[in-house]
C-alpha cells in the first residue's frame, strides 16, 4: 500500500521528469531564436493585456452579487448551547435572533412538538412575567468558514404554532449553499495575511503529540476548529409563571430558572 | 601569446548577454507550464463542506498557486539543466573560465527569476479573467489584488524563484563532479522526506520551510534570499574552479 507521503513524492518526480522532457524538445532546433522572440512577446502582450483587463471587471473586494458577510476575526460568537446554562438569560446572543412569534395562550400546560427532518434540540425555557401569552425566539449564529459568514442571506426560518397546548416547531426546507472564493497567491498571502501559516497542521508523525485537542465546552464563545466555527441554534422559549412544560425525552428542555 | 588584457566583467558580460539570447528558448516550456497550471487551478484548491440547521453549505476556494509553484520548479530545472554539458560547451566559444561561468550563469539565473516571477504574477491575473467568465456559481468572493499587493508578489516569487534556480544549480554543479550523485541527491530527498513525516512538526525540513515561508516583512525576506542564494552560488563556484577546464 503507498502511503501519502509517496505517492506525492512519485507526483512530483513524475511533473519533474515531463518537465526534463519538455525542455529538452525545446533545447533542439525545432523553435528558431526569431519565433522564441515572439512566442515570448506574445505570450506577455497577452498577460499584460489580462492584468489591464483584470482591474477593470465589475467586481468588489469582498463583494458578491449577495454581499456575503466577511466576519472580524476578533468578533466572538456565542455559543448558544450552553449560553442559557451559563447566563441565565439569551441577552448576549440578541443579536442572533432569527425570528420571534408571540401567541396568546391561557392553559396551564405546554406540550413541545417538532416536525421536519431537522429538528432543533437545543430549546431553552423561561418563566417570565408574561399574561396568558407565550414568546418564542428562534436564535441562530452564523456558518463560518476563514471568516466569511457562509448563512449571509441564507438564515434558514421556521413555521411555529400553538393550537390547543401543542406548540408545533415545523422546520424549514434545507437551504443548499454553494460560495467560491479566488484567493490571492500564496506569496502575496505570505505578507498581507497576518494570520499566514500561523498555526500549520504538519500532522502528529509517530511521535508523542504534546499537545491538546479538547474542545473547550464550557466556553460562552464559539472557538474556531480548522478556521471554520459551526453554527449553533437555540430555541427560547418564555412562559407565563403557571404555565408548566410537558417533559420530552425526545428533547434537550433546559429551564433557566432550573425546574 | 595573445597581447590582449582581458578583462573579467567584459567576459562575464558578454557571456551573459551571448546566455541572455541564445537560452531564450527555455521559456517556451514556462508558457506552456504556467498555461497548464491555469487550466489545472480551475479545480477548487480546498473545498470545505458544512451542515447544520436546515442548511448544506459549501465553500471552495480557488487560487493561481499552482501557476507560481510550476514556476519554481521550472526553476530548479532550468538551472540544473544549464551545467549540463549541452549547455557548458556554448560557453567555450568564448574565453572563459569556470569562475566566468558560474558567474554569468548566476546574472542569467537572476534575469529569469525576475522574469518569470513577472509572467507567474501576470498569469494569475490572466486566470481570474478567465475564471469571471467562465465559471458559474452562486456567489464568488473575490480577493482582489491591488498594485501594492502585485509588487509584494512579484518580488517574493522572484526570490523563491531565485531561491529554487540556486538550489538546482548546485544540484547540476554536484552531478558534474560526480555521476554518483545523480543517485544521492534524489535518495536525500527522499529521506528527508519520510523522516519529516514521521517526525511530525519539529524536524530540519519543516523549519527550513518556514524560515523562508513565514517570513512577513518583505525587506527580511528578500535578505534571506539573496544570502541564500549567494552562498549556494558561491558553494557551486567553489567546488567547480578545480574542475578540469576544457582547452
Amino acid at each position: 500500500m503507498i502511503s501519502f507521503v509517496v505517492a506525492q513524492l512519485i507526483f512530483f518526480l513524475g511533473m519533474i521528469a515531463l518537465f526534463i522532457v519538455l525542455l529538452r524538445f525545446f533545447k533542439s532546433k525545432f523553435i528558431n531564436r526569431k519565433r522564441n522572440q515572439w512566442l515570448l512577446t506574445g505570450y506577455l502582450v497577452i498577460l499584460i493585456t489580462s492584468f489591464t483587463i483584470s482591474y477593470m471587471l465589475p467586481i468588489n473586494d469582498n463583494n458578491s452579487a449577495r454581499s456575503v458577510r466577511l466576519i472580524n476575526e476578533d468578533t466572538k460568537i456565542p455559543n448558544l448551547h450552553v449560553v442559557p446554562q451559563m447566563t441565565g438569560s439569551i441577552e448576549m446572543a440578541e443579536d442572533y435572533l432569527v425570528n420571534e412569534w408571540e401567541f396568546d395562550f391561557e392553559g396551564t400546560e405546554l406540550n413541545i412538538e417538532m416536525l421536519g427532518e431537522d429538528i432543533i434540540s437545543n430549546i431553552a425555557i423561561e418563566t417570565a412575567n408574561l399574561n396568558n401569552t407565550v414568546e418564542v425566539g428562534l436564535y441562530m449564529t452564523p456558518h463560518i468558514i476563514d471568516n466569511i459568514d457562509l448563512t449571509t442571506g441564507h438564515i434558514p426560518t421556521a413555521n411555529v404554532s400553538l393550537e390547543d397546548s401543542k406548540l408545533t416547531f415545523q422546520a424549514s426546507a434545507p437551504v443548499e449553499v454553494k460560495i467560491s472564493q479566488v484567493n490571492k497567491e500564496f506569496p502575496i498571502r505570505q505578507f498581507k495575511d497576518s494570520n499566514y501559516l500561523s498555526n500549520p497542521d504538519w500532522g502528529t508523525g509517530t511521535g508523542v503529540y504534546e499537545e491538546s485537542t479538547t474542545y473547550a465546552e464550557d466556553n460562552k464563545y464559539l472557538e474556531p476548529v480548522d478556521n471554520r466555527i459551526f453554527s449553533t441554534e437555540l430555541l427560547y422559549i418564555k412562559i407565563p409563571a403557571d404555565v408548566d412544560v410537558s417533559p420530552n425525552e425526545e428533547l434537550n428542555l433546559f429551564f433557566v430558572d432550573g425546574d | 601569446m595573445s597581447l590582449n588584457k582581458v578583462n573579467y566583467m567584459s567576459l562575464v558580460k558578454k557571456q551573459y548577454q551571448f546566455k541572455l539570447k541564445a537560452y531564450l528558448n527555455v521559456f517556451n516550456s514556462l508558457i506552456i507550464l504556467q498555461l497548464f497550471s491555469i487550466l489545472i487551478a480551475f479545480n477548487p484548491t480546498i473545498s470545505h463542506g458544512m451542515s447544520g440547521y436546515s442548511y448544506h453549505g459549501s465553500l471552495d476556494s480557488y487560487t493561481a498557486d499552482f501557476s507560481v509553484v510550476f514556476t519554481l520548479l521550472w526553476g530548479f530545472i532550468t538551472a540544473f539543466l544549464i551545467t549540463t554539458r549541452a549547455y557548458r560547451e556554448d560557453d567555450y566559444t568564448f574565453v572563459t573560465n569556470n569562475q566566468t561561468q558560474v558567474w554569468s550563469n548566476s546574472l542569467f539565473l537572476l534575469t529569469i527569476s525576475f522574469l518569470s516571477g513577472l509572467t507567474a504574477m501576470l498569469s494569475g491575473s490572466l486566470y481570474r479573467v478567465i475564471f469571471y467568465f467562465a465559471k458559474d456559481t452562486n456567489e464568488i468572493i473575490w480577493h482582489h489584488v491591488t498594485l501594492t499587493d502585485f509588487f509584494i508578489g512579484f518580488m517574493a516569487t522572484s526570490m523563491y524563484i531565485l531561491l529554487f534556480c540556486s538550489l538546482g544549480y548546485l544540484a547540476g554543479t554536484l552531478v558534474q563532479l560526480h555521476k554518483v550523485f545523480v543517485f544521492i541527491l534524489p535518495v536525500l530527498f527522499i529521506g528527508l522526506l519520510i523522516i519529516s513525516g514521521n517526525a511530525g512538526k519539529n524536524n530540519f525540513l519543516v523549519n527550513s520551510f518556514l524560515f523562508y515561508f513565514q517570513e512577513g516583512n518583505l525587506i527580511l525576506f528578500t535578505l534571506k534570499i539573496l544570502v541564500t542564494s549567494g552562498l549556494l552560488f558561491s558553494l557551486s563556484m567553489l567546488l567547480i574552479r578545480n574542475k578540469e577546464v576544457r582547452v
